[in-house]
């Protein structure tokens, strides 16, 4: 009921766009389900742009066109939402995926992404993710990686990686 | 994965459980005025080397049943059995030796360790209440061991909880669960406070300790999914009861209670492609409060298949009379007076 009140208030100047962070975290998932309900309502009928910030893999699948990966301060990875669940194309937003848990993984080992997320005044050079990367080679250490078109047959929409290996991770993930 | 046989004994087994705490009023004379019914009338058993998943929205009182299984909360009514026995009726020294079966991780590793005590003086300080786990001399080894179990440096063993990540500290926290080399571990939500890719290096790490010492979980979670990947069996509670029970294949593929139905069509799927052809049941309102529960079933002022028998008649957490002579994964424990079948995840 309050977080209602917080999307009416932020819907009465009748913006363009509403950026909306984290705002189901705090609910159960049922009432999760109302509320993402209403704003995707709002936001068809109004025509309003959405910037949906979230740790929730699920609640993107259900809602979002189009996904950005952070990671230590930057956007890793940029792409349409079937894309990139169905092929991520850096080695974050695959461990990500992997580690949801899924049905057929039912008494195996979960997939965990080694380490941990580095302190923000202390980033590791060159890519921030290749402490904990499985692809990492000499040049992610030395060189940061730019966020690079990816293309490949089939891509219609624009897609992006910050990662020097996209191409290989790409191909291992699908 | 270990699994309950009907034909063993359980470890533990709940009957009744009710908590109930007093609502009071007036300042001279207090005078109780009504009573949140936090936890009323709760069932299970749980058997050596399996997990038993509890799921449920907050307020619905699953901590608050974790609580009386370690005997932090004394329950106003109900019988915990530990191999037979009734641990509500214990006092003294026999209270003190089942307890120390029973061990909890807590859900949040920020709070629950004394930032004053270092790693050592943590996890060894269950050592000072039973002593006769591990003579003084020993300990330091014994909580070095500990740290290592756990995934750990053991030279880590001078630290304070502040030099470790939200992960570590939660393995710091499994460890002093550890410790007294429990049967039971009651574990309240351990992974929701850590980060995603944090959680499934500390699941993992449960579903390791599990196989290696024997252990039998109580799992808290209001994370379907992992709940899901843990546990043998689960239960789902609704504002103080659980209302449909089985194995994790019978609730999550065949669930027949509708609030089980609804909650598990609520959670979002990590897959865009399911988005178009998912039934997703949006159920009105928020969950009654405790304090005044709906009479009859507690589910039916949101559930779209209440009629009149609902606000009669409680039902009674049973394989439901039309699944009763069937065969198959529905014939499972749903108290729902119109118990139904039907499949909501893809």
């Amino acid at each position: 009921m309050r977080q209602r009140i917080m999307i009416a208030m932020a819907m009465a100047l009748e913006p363009s766009l509403i950026i909306a962070d984290e705002p189901t975290t705090a609910l159960d998932v049922t009432v999760q389900a109302q509320v993402m309900d209403l704003l995707a309502e709002l936001q068809r009928e109004l025509h309003m742009g959405l910037i949906l910030i979230t740790h929730d893999l699920g609640v993107v699948a259900d809602v979002a066109d189009t996904i950005a990966v952070m990671y230590a301060g930057r956007i890793v990875e940029r792409a349409p939402v079937h894309e990139i669940y169905r092929a991520p194309a850096h080695p974050y937003t695959r461990g990500l995926l992997a580690s949801i848990p899924r049905l057929d993984q039912k008494g195996q080992d979960l997939y965990a992404i080694k380490g941990l997320p580095p302190n923000l005044t202390r980033i590791p050079p060159g890519c921030a993710f290749h402490p904990r990367c499985p692809m990492a080679q000499d040049v992610c250490v030395t060189e940061e990686p730019p966020l690079a078109r990816v293309t490949y047959e089939g891509l219609v929409a624009e897609r992006r990686s910050a990662c020097h290996f996209w191409k290989e991770t790409l191909d291992a993930s699908r | 994965m270990p699994h309950g046989e009907p034909g063993r004994e359980p470890i533990l087994q709940v009957r009744g459980l009710v908590k109930h705490y007093p609502l009071t009023q007036g300042v001279v004379v207090r005078k109780q005025v009504g009573a949140v019914k936090a936890v009323d009338g709760v069932d299970f058993d749980l058997y050596q080397g399996e997990t038993l998943g509890i799921v449920g929205e907050s307020g619905c009182g699953k901590s608050t049943v974790a609580k009386m299984l370690v005997n932090l909360e004394r329950p106003t009514a109900g019988e915990i059995r530990y191999k037979g026995e009734d641990i509500t009726r214990l006092s003294g020294r026999a209270l003190k030796a089942v307890r120390r079966n029973i061990q909890m991780v807590f859900q949040d590793p920020y709070t629950s360790l004394n930032p004053r005590m270092t790693v050592g003086d943590i996890i060894g300080e269950p050592y000072e209440i039973h002593p006769e786990v591990a003579p003084k001399g020993s300990r330091r080894q014994k909580v070095q061991e500990l740290l290592d179990v756990v995934g750990l440096n053991p030279e880590y063993i001078n630290r304070y909880p502040h030099q470790f990540s939200g992960g570590q500290r939660q393995r710091i926290g499994i460890a002093r669960g550890l410790a007294l080399r429990p049967e039971v571990i009651v574990a309240d939500e351990p992974v929701s406070a850590l980060d995603v890719s944090v959680q499934a290096q500390v699941i993992n790490l449960l579903d390791q300790l599990q196989s290696q010492f024997d252990l039998s979980y109580v799992f808290i979670a209001h994370d379907l999914s992992i709940v899901r990947h843990i546990s043998d069996r689960v239960g789902v509670m609704y504002l103080g009861r659980i209302v449909e029970t089985g194995t994790d294949a019978e609730i999550y593929e065949h669930p027949t209670h509708p609030y089980t139905q609804a909650l598990l069509s609520a959670v979002p799927v990590p897959d865009p492609e399911a988005r178009e052809h998912r039934e997703r049941i949006i159920l009105s309102g928020d969950v009654p409060s405790p304090a005044n529960p709906p009479s009859g079933c507690r589910f039916r002022t949101r559930c779209w298949k209440a009629r009149e028998r609902c606000a009669l008649e409680v039902p009674a957490l049973a394989v439901p009379a039309e699944f009763r002579y069937a065969e198959g994964p529905a014939a499972h424990d749903s108290a729902c007076h119109f118990a139904e079948e039907k499949q909501v995840v893809p």
